[in-house]
């Protein structure tokens, strides 16, 4: 069992918005959560990281309670985190932020350069140039690689596919889904692209006013028309 | 002529010098913390005090002066663990708690020390060029001044702290979902900070009357210097500002006196922020794109 999140609750002053959410990873694959604008999917990526303190329920990784663990020393266990909104370090440059990827897992293994330039060959050549100049696309997958080069267990993805053109999303896609084949990492991917959703999860649980309402998994992912009704408005 | 040149010259450096050492540490704090620290004049205090504490107990001036830096940073990392941690996001606050921690500073230096410490000689003696004569403790100072930047710049840039140094200061939350501990990193920079400002305060000790309120003098030029160099690149800035400030400075002072210096000093600071609200480092950046163009 990679990650366990049992009956979590967490939120803002203005209240919980997550009421309970219980979700599980147990090796590597690819599991989506979906669900409309509001709903709390960031609420909840950022309270499993860390960045947000749960009021309620646990949170595990590799069967050990992270719940009262701070969100570095989480990083530093083995989770990779790309915020939605990519969060680039836009006034440093390309190396650099993929050389702050490098604590993830604490060191423990060893940084792999080869591997996400494999991935993203433009990352080598731009190098040198500052992340806040590079394209929306192209800050996506330096956020990816980021969060990849420390070698992580765990991928805590936020809306990849927002702000960025639809060709790259198939890069993207292409890329998780040879990740975890050839890496074993878990992926737990937030998304509200019916495209890519389709293309890489092995299921999605979808979020609705901060619980889980359903679960889709085999057939019914590959439904295009049950996935959008649950993305509609 | 040449004689002329290199006083002119020397005076520049000299200023220059004097600008860059006042400022370093606030420079560190208030760039990668954004914390005002009105206490940095009490930090220089507190260098100049350990400094002549161990110089007139036997201690080799310049192993005075490192061990200066190390009593300020050790003290500063203290401070920081017990007080400023509790204000970070709040900038008021952390304001008036660092001009608190001034205030029991100088007024403690008074109480326990009294109104003077013994004074550190000048260490080494003048050089002359034509009828000009040069201290060379200034000159090892100028010296000291260009390597002290050279070795920050480096620290920022080729160094694991650096970089956990400048992602914590573009973005903290960002940086500690990646596992850099923002704690840490704030603890060692002021602790960086805070030494600096004791080692410069050790630095200029010879130069000047060693008191409890001695740090004010270093103040007002250290914060000049700071706004007119803005915060776009922080050590760059304080490298050009510092240039530029005592590029005004210098000829009014020797042709006027220093009053007038310090007066074009403020005069030209004051039409800097002006002109380039954000410091002359933020030149680079707006002369970037014209460049490309
Ligand atoms: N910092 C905050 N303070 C208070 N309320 C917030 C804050 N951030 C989000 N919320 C509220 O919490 C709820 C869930 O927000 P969240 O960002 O988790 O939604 P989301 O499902 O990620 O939406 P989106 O698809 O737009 O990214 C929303 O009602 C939002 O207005
Ligand atoms: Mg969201």
């Amino acid at each position: 069992m990679i990650l366990e999140v049992n009956d979590l609750r967490s939120g803002y002053a203005t209240g919980d918005v997550l009421q309970g959410v219980s979700l599980a990873l147990e090796g590597p694959g690819i599991v989506g959560v979906i669900g409309r604008n509001g709903m709390g999917k960031t609420t909840l990526m950022r309270t499993i990281i860390g960045l947000l303190p749960a009021r309620h329920g646990t949170i595990r990784l590799r069967g050990e309670d992270v719940t009262r663990l701070r969100a570095e020393d989480r990083a530093r266990s083995g989770v990779g985190y790309v915020p939605q909104g990519r969060g680039m370090f836009a006034g440093m440059s390309v190396l650099d932020n993929l050389r702050t990827g490098l604590f993830i897992n604490d060191g423990r293994r060893e940084a792999q350069f080869d591997l996400v330039y494999g991935y993203f060959p433009f990352l080598r050549q731009r190098a040198k140039q500052l992340a806040g100049t590079l394209s929306g696309g192209q800050q996506e997958m330096l956020a990816l690689a980021r969060a990849l080069i420390g070698g992580p267990d765990l991928l805590l993805l936020d809306e990849p596919s927002d702000g960025v053109q639809p060709s790259i999303i198939d890069e993207i896609g292409d890329f998780l889904t040879n990740l975890v084949y050839a890496q074993g990492v878990a992926v737990l991917i937030v998304e509200q692209n019916v495209d890519l959703i389709r293309r890489v999860v092995d299921r999605a649980h979808v979020l609705e006013k901060g619980r889980i309402v359903a679960t889709l998994a085999g057939e019914t992912i590959r439904d295009g028309e049950l996935l959008a009704e649950h993305l509609a408005i | 002529m040449l004689p002329e040149l290199t006083s002119i010259l020397y005076q520049f450096g000299t200023n220059a010098a004097f600008l860059l050492l006042s400022a370093l540490g606030l420079i560190v704090i208030l760039g990668m913390m954004n914390i005002i620290n009105l206490a940095h004049g009490e930090f220089m205090m507190l260098g100049a005090y350990a400094a002549s504490f161990v110089v007139h107990r036997g201690m080799p001036f310049p192993l005075a002066v490192i061990m200066a830096f190390f009593a300020t940073a050790l003290f500063g990392i203290v401070l920081e663990r017990l007080v400023i941690r509790r204000f970070y996001g709040r900038e008021l606050g952390a304001l008036v708690t660092t001009w608190g921690i001034s205030l029991i500073l100088a007024q403690g230096a008074l109480l326990l020390f009294g109104p003077y410490m013994p004074p550190i000689p000048i260490p080494g003696g003048a050089v002359s060029v034509g009828v000009f004569s040069f201290s060379v403790y200034w000159l090892i100072l100028i010296g000291i001044s260009v390597v002290l930047v050279a070795g920050l710049a480096l620290v920022y840039r080729a160094t694991r702290f650096g970089l956990q140094a400048r992602a914590t200061m573009q973005n903290p939350i960002i940086a500690r979902s990646l596992g850099i501990r923002t704690g840490q990193i704030y603890m060692l920079t002021f602790g960086l900070g805070a030494g600096l400002a004791g080692l410069s305060g050790a630095l200029l000790a010879p130069t000047t009357s060693i008191a409890p309120y001695m740090g004010q003098q270093f103040v007002a030029p250290a914060f000049i210097t700071v706004v007119v160099g803005g915060g776009a690149n922080v050590i760059a800035g304080a490298v050009g500002s510092s240039a530029f400030l005592s590029l005004i400075e210098t000829p009014v002072s020797l042709t006027l006196g220093t009053f007038y210096g310090t007066m074009a000093l403020l005069v030209m600071a004051l039409m800097v922020i002006r002109v380039l609200p954000a410091g002359i480092s933020s030149l680079g950046a707006r002369l970037r794109p014209i460049v490309a163009r």
